[in-house]
């Protein structure tokens, strides 16, 4: 018998995503593959990591997200003398009423539901790497203890990429854990008169809360409830394969310039993201066009190229543009 | 949605069947482009597999009839690449992935596919289920796989066709209408006004003959003795008209020594005037002819495959000589390298040793010559074949030759020694010249029966009669003349240089028929395929298409006449 319960909850992911969409459209103008990644990444549970030179929205895509969601909402500034106690929180020496002294947990920025790490690369890798445990297991240990971060939990870490000098990259295990990369790229003409138009009088546009924690939970787990076909799976699977150079299905393209191939986080990331977006798109099931159309996001900061691909330009997408030419659906028996 | 999904849900557990049913209507046009496909696919390469198999194995194992395996194993191919795909029965599965991917339904029939097949219930099974359904019900399989072979397929298709064509088919076709190449040759030799050299009728004869009758002109003996030395003189080699001629020769001589038996001398210097003129019209280069044959046999015999046709041909045994280059030519596969270059040298020689004489002998002998030598040995069966004809219709032609020889001595024996010989003896000797006419060939055989009738004709009452002078306009008489003139003055002969027996080939199109006269009715008929037929009763002869007016006037003035006649 038809199940009334998934027929609303797909109603209500769809009607949810496009009130977040009209509502961040208030202040975000054009920018819709951006903000498309970026609910992906909401609804999957993932991390996302916005890339774009200064003044593109990206942090002001943030924080409308988190008025929009009713998230509680934490921004760190990374900068290069930041520690990781300035993420996490620390331990600190207290006095109760009858001035016995004790050590308290005194919880930091990250103790929120959707955190804005600005200008990530700038600070040191050991305080970048203070995020790892809490964006993959989203817990946090301080001394011998293990602190559970409120769900649902959100990096969404921006960066630079032209300013190197100061600079930490992050680390191939950091960049892992984000769901996608996202660039952003210049707004079209049209959407920068509009932008100025707006950011210029005196109408400050206004968001309402659409969705609760509540509901972003329940749409995370509608999501993943999706079926995916096996031979769908397994495109997804294959096209992870060919990124990794030792791999004999390897085409030649991953050859001549990948030094390191996509990690099996990739593979649940093009899964995932496929899911949120047959929903997004109305449909049911997962498509070879769903796994294609998130490669992008979900690869390019998977992918370690070598020093070839550097010398002749190569970048990675032009790798997972080749990948998703060479890899045919149909062939896979 | 939620409406519909609860309709599609009232059907409860047939919702799947309903969604099942749609997909296998839709494999089953599925299975039968596959089917389709595979079966132009397997056609072509099936074809080329024989074209090669047969072309490698002629050129590695010659000696092997290579043809019939490459047939065998073709077939097999064709069977092995087409059967699976008729005999699998393609999954819902394939199905749904199929018209997923024709039809761009990002993958919803397959998945609906795969969670019916789960045993875990989903949550989206329903709805999923709907949706697919919603989608399949769309489905027009002829409009998502149309009957189409793919343009590469029919292209090698055609190529295929076309290696086989000229691979089996063209050499099949040209060696069934080989016998008609000579006619093409010979078209060109044509004259306005003859059907083939001395062969055939004179269009103005046939007017002038016709007034003639008309007219009671005596055209007979005469003016007939003195046309067939002419031709004699001017024919380089014996022609069929040539032994027509004669054998109108032989006939007067008969005649007159029917009519005139008892009638002394007169009769005597009649029989020994005909005995001249069949001395006189006899054919000097069939002397030459038949030493050339027995050259060419020497010649061949220096071969070992050869040495018996050779050594036949050299005594003279031209049906023997005949049926063994027949023999040589079911056995040239089998041939080893050195006999193979025994035999081109041999034959070239004999080529060399004909050229003078008999050009087109030589030519044959040099087309066996170089077809043995190159392995082509389909083309040197052929061409062995047409030798072996060849020297059969040669070696006719002189043993006819021979025997009215002796005919001619014989009424010159007549002549000098029995002036008063009888008229059964006569018509002996004239059935003896007959039978040695009509060994050359079903056509001559039907004017045979022809002159057999003018012969009854000139039987008739009213006896024989060097003229026709009491004939008439107005009152014509039936006599011997008429049919006598038909046959001395026309060729009596009409028959393509095809040698012995009918021809395979047939028209494309019936032929008109025209009755032709006597007791074995000649009829005529043009086709469109360039070719006239000619036949008498049951055999039938070609002759090239510009000649064939003069057939059908031939024809027609002979039925003219002995309608005329009584």
């Amino acid at each position: 018998m038809i199940s009334r319960p998934t027929e609303e909850r797909i109603e209500h992911f769809q009607a949810l995503s496009q009130d977040i969409r009209a509502e961040l459209a208030k202040v975000i103008v054009g920018q819709q593959a951006v903000v498309e990644s970026v609910l992906i990444c909401l609804l999957a549970g993932g991390h996302a990591l916005l890339e774009g030179v200064p003044g593109l929205g990206k942090t002001e895509l943030v924080k409308t997200l988190g008025e929009v969601l009713d998230l509680r909402y934490g921004r760190i500034q990374f900068t290069p003398d930041l520690m990781p106690a300035d993420i996490t929180g620390t331990t600190v020496i207290a006095e109760d009423q009858q001035n016995n002294r004790f050590f308290r947990f005194e919880p930091g920025p990250i103790f929120n539901n959707l955190i804005l790490a600005d200008e990530i690369n700038r600070a040191t890798p050991k305080t970048q790497s203070a995020l790892l445990e809490a964006m993959h297991e989203r817990t946090v240990t301080v001394g011998n203890t293990l602190h559970d971060l409120p769900a649902p939990f959100f990096v969404m870490a921006t960066q630079n990429p032209i300013e190197m000098e100061g600079t930490y990259p992050l680390p191939e295990a950091q960049l892992d854990r984000f769901f996608f990369k996202v660039v952003v790229d210049y707004p079209s003409a049209d959407e920068l008169e509009e932008i100025v138009l707006r950011t210029t009088s005196e109408d400050v546009p206004e968001v309402r809360e659409v969705a609760t924690t509540k509901d972003i939970l329940a749409l995370q787990l509608l999501v993943r409830q999706v079926p995916i076909a096996s031979h769908v799976l397994r495109y997804a699977v294959r096209l992870i394969t060919a990124t990794d150079p030792d791999s004999p299905e390897a085409p030649q393209i991953t050859r001549n310039y990948v030094r390191y191939g996509a990690s099996p986080r990739g593979a649940q990331t093009l899964v995932l993201a496929g899911k949120v977006r047959a929903l997004l798109d109305e449909r049911y099931n997962v498509s070879f066009d769903d796994i294609r159309a998130v490669a992008h996001q979900a690869l390019r900061h998977r992918l370690i190229l070598n020093f070839e691909a550097e010398a002749e330009g190569v970048d990675a997408d032009t790798v997972i543009d080749e990948l998703a030419m060479t890899i045919s659906p149909d062939k896979e028996e | 949605m939620a409406s519909s999904t609860a309709e599609f849900a009232a059907h409860g557990v047939a919702s799947a069947a309903i969604y099942t049913t749609q997909l296998a209507r839709c494999g089953r046009r599925l299975r039968l482009v596959a089917v389709l496909r595979r079966g132009v696919r397997a056609l072509w390469i099936a074809a080329l597999f024989y074209v090669a198999f047969s072309f490698l194995g002629s050129l590695i194992v010659p000696q092997l009839p290579v043809f019939l395996a490459g047939l065998a194993l073709a077939v097999g191919l064709f069977l092995v690449l087409l059967v699976p795909v008729v005999a699998r029965r393609l999954s819902p599965l394939e199905i749904a992935r199929a018209y997923d991917a024709r039809l761009n339904l990002s993958e919803r029939l397959a998945t609906a596919v795969e969670v019916l097949a789960r045993a875990a219930e989903s949550p989206f099974r329903s709805v999923l289920l709907y949706d697919a359904w919603r989608h399949a019900r769309e489905i027009r399989p002829r409009e998502a796989f149309p009957l189409r072979v793919p343009r590469w397929d029919v292209l090698l298709l055609l190529v295929a066709l076309v290696a086989l064509f000229l691979w089996e088919v063209f050499p099949y076709m040209a060696g069934r209408l080989a016998p008609l190449a000579p006619l093409a040759h010979q078209v060109a030799a044509v004259r306005e006004g003859t059907l083939l050299e001395g062969q055939t009728p004179d269009a103005f004869v046939v007017g002038e003959d016709e007034q003639s009758v008309a007219d009671g002109k005596d055209l007979t003996q005469p003016a007939a003795a003195e046309d067939v030395q002419q031709q004699a003189q001017d024919q380089p080699l014996l022609t069929q008209a040539d032994l027509a001629q004669q054998q109108n020769l032989a006939q007067q001589g008969e005649a007159g020594a029917e009519g005139e038996a008892g009638e002394g001398k007169e009769a005597e210097a009649s029989l020994s005037d005909l005995a001249q003129d069949l001395q006189d019209s006899r054919n000097p280069h069939v002397d030459q002819q038949a030493a050339t044959l027995s050259e060419v046999g020497r010649e061949l015999a220096e071969a070992r495959p050869s040495r018996q046709a050779g050594q036949s041909l050299e005594r003279g045994n031209y049906e023997q000589a005949a049926q063994q280059f027949e023999d040589l030519a079911q056995n040239v596969r089998d041939l080893s390298r050195e006999d193979r270059n025994d035999l081109t040298d041999a034959f070239a020689n004999a080529a060399e040793s004909a050229e003078a004489v008999d050009p087109r002998l030589a030519q044959e002998l040099a087309d066996v010559s170089r077809e043995i030598a190159s392995y082509n040995d389909r083309a040197a069966e052929r061409e062995l074949q047409e030798l072996g004809d060849a020297i059969q219709e040669r070696g006719q032609r002189i043993q006819a030759q021979q025997q009215l020889e002796e005919q001619a001595e014989q009424l010159s024996a007549g002549a000098g020694g029995e002036s008063g010989s009888r008229q059964d003896d006569a018509q002996t000797r004239m059935a003896r010249a007959q039978q040695a006419f009509n060994t050359t060939g079903t056509m001559e055989q039907s004017e045979a029966a022809l002159q057999q009738d003018s012969w009854q004709l000139q039987s008739a009452p009213g006896g024989p009669s060097q003229g026709g002078g009491e004939r008439g306009e107005e009152s014509f008489q039936p006599g011997p003349e008429a049919p006598r003139l038909q046959i001395e003055q026309k060729p009596s002969v009409v028959l393509a240089d095809r040698g012995v027996g009918p021809s395979q080939w047939s028209p494309q199109r019936a032929p008109v028929f025209v009755p032709g006269p006597g007791t074995a009715p000649a009829q005529y008929g043009v086709t469109d395929a360039g070719n006239a037929i000619v036949s008498t009763g049951g055999a039938s002869h070609f002759v090239p298409w510009m000649v064939a007016d003069y057939v059908q006037k031939y024809f027609n003035a002979l039925s003219t006449a002995l309608e005329q006649s009584p």
